[in-house]
């Protein structure tokens, strides 16, 4: 499913359609780290994590929907789902998600003086 | 600093996503708050000016009192929150305590705006700390002898200083907002 969603997310005939693509992903994301283990104390062997095969693909469409106003939501609800599964994310890639939210941040101020 | 008027506003990012930007930098900062400490925090305090924005500076105001209001959102983490206590105190420094020979501290219409400064960051203190001793957090505690002190000090100073002028720091509203510091501090600490 994830591969597949993926792959919509980056057809550029599906563009219109990539906050709803990035709605899809981020419950599938939830789901897949709901159904692991509850237990917080252990953290899953590298490969037994839901999704880290697809990590890098998924990453990145999320942060490209960052973005885009219309999928910015759906990309920050996807991203907080990746960040809350235990054992998916090394250190450097919060570090990268951090970075791409300062990014957002950012460009929210500095756009947001010049309305009137 | 002249502003242009043409931007069309819904090209902008939609400002909704601010609040929940800040709520993913606060998830992740309660794991590993070091990212949000060295990349983050000091993005949102340099746009914080060491001088209170001018009463007719309308963009800057807001400016200020967006960063403050991100600042408060975000830093209930304890790491975070530190880093809060510790510049947001050297920005009141400067803004409350103008150096002697300063001509523009004998401007009296300096005065209000620089008020308005401290207020608001004393009221984003203030606000954090309340969060916290509301949710429990320990470490409130441990500023009974960091915040407590430092800004008494603030006050006595101003008012040794200020030779019966009004100042920004003898502002009663001041005075206020960091009593309610002060108290929010001092309940947590367990009765000797």
């Amino acid at each position: 499913m994830t591969p597949h969603l993926v792959k919509l997310f980056l057809d550029p005939d599906e563009v219109g359609n990539r906050a709803a693509t990035l709605h899809l992903l981020s419950d599938l994301i939830a789901s897949a780290r709901d159904s692991t283990s509850k237990d917080p104390e252990v953290l899953p062997t590298e490969g037994d994590v839901p999704l880290s095969p697809y990590k890098d693909e998924v990453l990145g469409v999320l942060t490209v929907g960052l973005k885009t106003p219309s999928s910015t939501q759906p990309a920050l609800d996807g991203l907080k789902g990746v960040v809350t599964t235990p054992g998916l994310l090394t250190d450097e890639e919060l570090g990268f998600v951090v970075h791409n939210v300062n990014e957002l941040l950012q460009k929210d101020g500095d756009e947001s003086e010049d309305t009137r | 600093m002249r502003l242009s008027y043409t931007r069309v506003v819904f090209l902008r990012p939609l400002p909704r996503a601010r609040e929940p930007a800040l709520g993913l930098l606060v998830t992740i900062a309660e794991f590993a708050p070091s990212h949000v400490t060295q990349t983050t925090l000091p993005l949102l305090f340099v746009s914080l000016p060491d001088r209170a924005p001018p009463r007719d500076a309308q963009a800057e105001r807001i400016r200020c009192w967006r960063t403050l209001d991100s600042l408060s959102r975000l830093c209930k983490q304890a790491d975070l929150f530190e880093t809060l206590v510790v510049r947001l105190l050297t920005k009141l420094d400067l803004v409350c305590v103008p150096p002697a020979d300063d001509a523009l501290a004998q401007d009296e219409t300096d005065i209000e705006p620089r008020a308005a400064y401290a207020h608001s960051i004393l009221r984003t203190m203030a606000d954090v700390l309340a969060a916290k001793v509301a949710a429990g957090h320990t470490d409130v505690t441990k500023y009974a002898d960091r915040l407590v002190p430092r800004i008494f000090n603030l006050f006595i100073y101003a008012a040794l200083v200020s030779n019966g002028r009004y100042m920004a720091a003898t502002d009663p509203r001041l005075v206020s907002v960091a009593s309610q510091i002060v108290t929010l501090v001092v309940q947590t600490l367990s009765p000797q």
